[in-house]
């Protein structure tokens, strides 16, 4: 939207300074994030602190938790600390189509924190992965990466795609792909993926996920807020919270979301 | 509602026959005075002039078109007019029949040294009903100091006591804890939708063509509505019927003209004026902008057929362009027509009839083969005004009448512009509306000491098709938006009417001479909404009208003031506290989308607003020695149900001290110094609290909206006015204004970013996870010269 760049011109007389350590003290706030897929585990779950908004965050990481999903058979899952703040599943534990889970977390300090019960949709297989060759900014050369796939009509679907190269996730904010099919009901889908500068032998994979009304919502504003924010156009910033509450203290925020999903990949060599 | 329908019927219904009475037998001995007080030099109406009969102790004041009448009983009695800035004048008149007489007052600047000036007391803010209003003195405005040398009267508007500025340098202003779209700004009666060049940091009125600008705050007479906060009411001249005249200047950033004169002596005039800046001659060669300009042009005609037959038509339009390099191209702009007409229909019943055009425009261009497009938006609307002033007798004055107001609201076009481009042509859905409004009010005076001001005004709003309603599976949901039915409704077939009832009440009660108490209520209603998430003025901004999704506002204000002079009037004093209450304001949901959404019924969310203050105002009117000092101390906090958790939070203008000091000092008839000092509390922001990992990547997280303050904003601005000694032989006459804007320089803050830390060169430091904070300041300390000549 290079259009924004007008509004700019403003700052033609404008002066910028350090405003220096002037900003709100750093509010702590436990994040949580897991994530349950019908793919082979472990899967993983990690607590954390948030950190401070200027110089390095300082995010620290919470061991000793007690971690566990459970599912609607009554099924609990344990999950244990491998690195600090980091618990995974055992190899016993794969989702399950159409069943229903939910994460319980129980700190050292005895807060007990649960997440909203989120079922594991099923998901449509990749048909195709395209790639186009295309000049990314600067003029660097690279691809336009995308997919196809057939949208199973009647139901809603709401789908996360992951873009891994050479087996690392790409996750910058501009890089994040969420869709819906809304207005495409059982329609073949085309999604752009967006530029990547591949070079020969480059491993390319990508993943297609199922998501729950609930967590697509928490990703979409998510990712808005993540992309959108500091321009005029900017919609007003306001606090994420995702599908995790503490049981003893329901006003008590609490950051990060708990997801289900059905996965599909599809993957390219360069 | 039917209740009030029948009071406000039966009080329209049993006042002819009330007049017939107060016509006939009760005043037999009675007759009628009336005419227009002018200025002698250029035959400019006087609005205010003050007739006052102190052998009756009674008196009147001319209207808006300068127009008085007043019926007293038979007698000889002594007549002095008088109007600030103008030498007062004494008559006798012999009142055995209706009379008609317009008089002519000299300014004190032309005025001959053997006349000798009355001593009478201008004390007219302490003997009128009206409160929470404020006169602004053009002429003064001229010889401040102003950003770039361009005198600017919303920038005197923002030092008013309770009125706060949106950022430093900018135009918009919020008046007693309302938001910007609250202001009605009238411009000869037309609205103007965004009054402000260069994205807020110039307003549009050129002050070379300004009469008269006054600001209503609270205690707002029943002919004025629509917004829920004040009414900025400005008055172009009519134009010079005695002579050709002229002025002009050459500023730093802009240089206007205007030219006024009869076009038939004593009879009818025209004006017209221009202003064009060049900003964008200075970027010429600069390889990222090349245009940046504003233009507006003022022009107005005015025939005096007789004493009872006078017409006006004036135009404004004004328009800024922006050219990004061969990118594109951003423009929006005004434009307003007014045609009026008053007309006495007997010595007692003034008439003002008045058609309306007004239209607010943007348009973006965007010059690419793949991403070209053309999106142009607006809003327009055609008004019939009918307004009637009878002036029962000396204690009375009567008026009412109608407005009607037609509004077509455009949120937005988009067309591509190349042959490849992926737009496609998409028009957001057209919104219509009907406004009517009928008022009745009277001015009463009961007794020597007390005055009342009560009126009614019956708002009738009706949103009209053709349009689309959509139905929403959840109207609070602006993340998955699902439309599951929709209502379709044809050109004029109405879609929701809106009634409301708006009482208006202010008293005066005189302590002593010097001295009075004044207390208002009043409640105005708002039927159009602004859907702006941004605090700053943008022409961007989507207008809406009321509609199945959105109620109209509501606000109830309370005030109560002492009014006292001081030293034989030399000075002004005030003190007025206030409470205002608000309802189904609009503000939006966390993460909406503004722009181009033609789902914007789901993103906004309503609630209500609270807001109290205490202003304090001295105002030194006489001597070398001329200013004004002003303190607001306010708070304003909005609730609504979906933001911020649900909690209350500080409104984006909420500022807790406002002090401006304005002063200037006429050292003799060659130079004139000015100064002015302006303190605002910071401003509330909502900035991140924090930050947490997402796969991988750090995002920010953010606490309460409004939850963090920027800095304070201070700054001191001086100017010198050169006015080189008077030839009396030569017309021309010339003066220099030196200006520095921000003395000491502060950086005051604009706003305050983060963004990952890195050098002046742009590298980042460290590996890239840690952040620093900005603040941005807009204006660094800015001399400036304008060159102004008058004929």
């Amino acid at each position: 939207m290079r259009w924004i760049l007008i509004i700019t011109l403003i700052c033609l007389l404008a002066c910028k300074r350090d405003l220096g350590d002037d900003l709100p003290t750093p509010v702590l706030r436990l994040v949580v994030h897991g994530w349950v897929t019908d793919q082979i585990g472990p899967y993983t779950v990690t607590l954390q602190s948030t950190g401070g908004v200027l110089g390095s965050p300082q995010i620290f990481n919470i061991g000793n938790a007690e971690v566990k999903v459970v599912d609607n058979f009554g099924t609990v899952y344990d999950f244990l600390e491998v690195e600090p703040g980091i618990y995974q599943s055992g190899i016993e534990f794969q989702g399950q189509i159409g069943a229903h889970y939910f994460l319980e977390v129980i700190i050292g300090d005895g807060r007990r924190y649960r997440s909203a019960v989120e079922p594991l949709l099923p998901v449509a297989p990749i048909e195709a992965i395209t790639c186009a060759a295309a000049l990314g900014a600067n003029e660097q050369p690279g691809f336009n990466l995308g997919l196809e796939f057939i949208d199973p009509p009647i139901v809603q679907n709401q789908y996360r795609w992951i873009t891994y190269i050479n087996g690392e996730a790409q996750n910058r904010p501009l890089q994040m792909r969420l869709g819906n099919d809304k207005l495409t009901d059982g329609d073949r889908q085309l999604v752009d993926l967006g530029f990547y500068p591949l070079q020969a032998g480059d491993r390319v994979v990508v993943e297609q996920r199922s998501l729950s009304e609930p967590s697509f919502d928490y990703l979409s504003l998510l990712i808005t807020q993540a992309q959108g924010l500091g321009n005029t156009f900017s919609p007003n910033p306001g606090l994420v919270v995702g599908n995790m509450y503490n049981v003893d203290d329901p006003n008590e925020v609490v950051l990060g979301n708990f997801g289900a999903s059905a996965a599909s990949t599809i993957q390219l060599i360069k | 509602m039917h209740r009030y329908l029948i009071i406000v019927l039966c009080f329209l219904m049993g006042a002819p026959p009330l007049f017939a009475q107060v016509g006939t037998s009760l005043f037999d001995e009675k007759y009628t005075i009336n005419g227009y007080v002018r200025d002698q030099e250029n035959g400019e109406e006087l609005i205010g002039a003050t007739l006052y009969f102190p052998d009756l102790e009674a008196g009147t004041v001319t209207n808006v078109y300068g127009f008085y009448s007043i019926t007293l009983p038979k007698g000889k009695y002594r007549l002095i007019f008088s109007y600030v800035g103008y030498q007062s004048q004494e008559t006798e008149i012999d009142l055995t029949k209706n009379l008609s007489l317009n008089f002519e007052l000299p300014s004190e600047a032309t005025m001959l040294q053997d006349l000798v000036i009355q001593g009478d007391r201008e004390d007219k803010n302490i003997q009128e009903v009206t409160m929470s209003r404020n006169v602004l003195d053009i002429e003064q405005i001229k010889s401040l100091p102003a950003l770039f040398g361009e005198p600017d009267i919303l920038k005197i508007v923002q030092m008013q006591p309770g009125v706060i500025t949106a950022a430093e340098g900018t135009s918009g202003f919020f008046v007693r804890g309302g938001s910007a779209d609250q202001n009605l700004v009238l411009i000869d009666e037309a609205p103007v939708y965004d009054p402000s060049h260069f994205f807020g940091l110039f307003s549009v009125f050129n002050a070379d063509v300004i009469k008269d600008t006054e600001l209503y705050k609270g205690g707002i007479p029943a002919n004025f509505g629509g917004r829920l906060s004040s009414i900025l009411d400005v008055r172009t001249k009519d134009g010079n019927n005695k002579k050709l005249a002229g002025s002009g200047g050459i500023g730093t950033l802009a240089s206007r003209f205007m030219l006024e004169g009869p076009i038939k002596k004593d009879e009818s005039s025209f004006l017209i004026s221009g202003r064009r800046s060049y900003v964008d001659l200075f970027l010429i060669g600069n390889d990222e902008v090349n245009n940046l300009y504003f233009y507006d042009a003022n022009a107005k005609i005015n025939w005096r057929k007789n004493n009872n037959n006078r017409f006006f038509v004036a135009f404004y339009l004004g328009r800024d362009v922006q050219e990004f390099n061969d990118d594109g191209r951003f423009s929006w702009g005004n434009f307003t027509s007014t045609a009026r007409w008053n007309h006495l229909f007997n010595d007692r019943l003034f008439s003002n009839t008045t058609l309306i055009f007004s239209s607010f425009d943007y348009g973006l261009e965007i010059f690419d083969p793949i991403e070209g497009l053309e999106w142009t938006a607006g809003l327009q609307e055609a008004a019939l005004k009918q307004d009637l002033t009878y002036f029962i007798n000396p204690k009375n004055q009567l008026s009412f009448g109608y407005h009607g107001t037609f509004r077509r609201f455009d949120p937005g076009r988009i067309k591509p512009n190349a042959e490849n481009s992926i737009f496609q042509l998409t028009q957001l859905d057209k919104m219509y509306a009907l406004d009517h409004a009928f008022y009745v009010g009277n001015e009463q005076q009961i007794g020597d000491r007390l005055t009342l001001q009560y009126g009614l005004r019956l708002s009738i709003f009706q949103n009209m098709g053709p349009s689309t309603i959509y139905t929403y599976a959840d109207p609070q949901d602006n993340v998955t938006i699902e439309r599951i039915d929709s209502t379709q409704y044809d050109r004029w077939e109405t879609i929701k009417t809106f009634t409301n009832l708006e009482p208006r009440v202010s008293a005066r009660y005189l302590v002593n001479d010097e001295s009075s108490i004044k207390a208002s209520y009043n409640r105005m209603v708002q039927n159009i909404h602004l859907m702006s998430n941004a605090t700053v003025s943008l022409p961007f901004n989507t207008w809406r009208p009321s509609s199945p999704y959105l109620d109209p506002q509501l606000a109830d204000q309370v005030a109560l003031g002492y009014f006292r002079n001081f030293n034989d009037n030399t000075f002004e004093f005030s003190t007025e506290v206030y409470y205002k209450w608000m309802r189904n304001l609009t503000d939006f949901a966390d993460n909406t989308n503004v722009f181009f959404n033609n789902d914007l019924a789901v993103e906004f969310r309503t609630g209500t607003s609270d807001s109290y203050g205490l202003e304090l105002f001295l105002k030194k009117n006489k001597g070398a020695l001329k200013g004004f000092a002003s303190y607001t101390w306010s708070k304003t906090d909005r609730l609504v149900d979906g933001v911020n958790g649900s909690l209350e939070y500080p409104a984006n203008y909420d500022r807790r001290h406002n002090l401006s000091l304005v002063g200037s000092l006429e050292l003799n008839d060659k130079w004139t110094f000015s100064g002015n000092f302006v303190y605002n509390s910071g401003r509330p922001i909502t900035l991140p609290v924090g930050r947490y990992e997402f796969d991988g990547y750090n995002l920010d997280f953010y606490g309460g909206r409004n939850e963090y303050r920027l800095p304070a904003i201070h700054r001191l601005d001086l100017s010198a006015t050169l006015t080189p000694r008077k030839n009396v032989h030569r017309k021309l006459q010339t003066s220099w204004v030196f200006s520095i804007y921000n003395v000491y320089n502060r950086n005051n803050p604009f706003t305050v970013y983060t963004r990952t830390r890195q050098d002046n060169d742009g590298n980042i430091i460290g590996d890239g996870t840690e952040k620093e904070a900005r603040l941005v300041s807009l204006f660094p300390i800015l001399p400036s010269i304008t060159y102004n000549i008058k004929f």
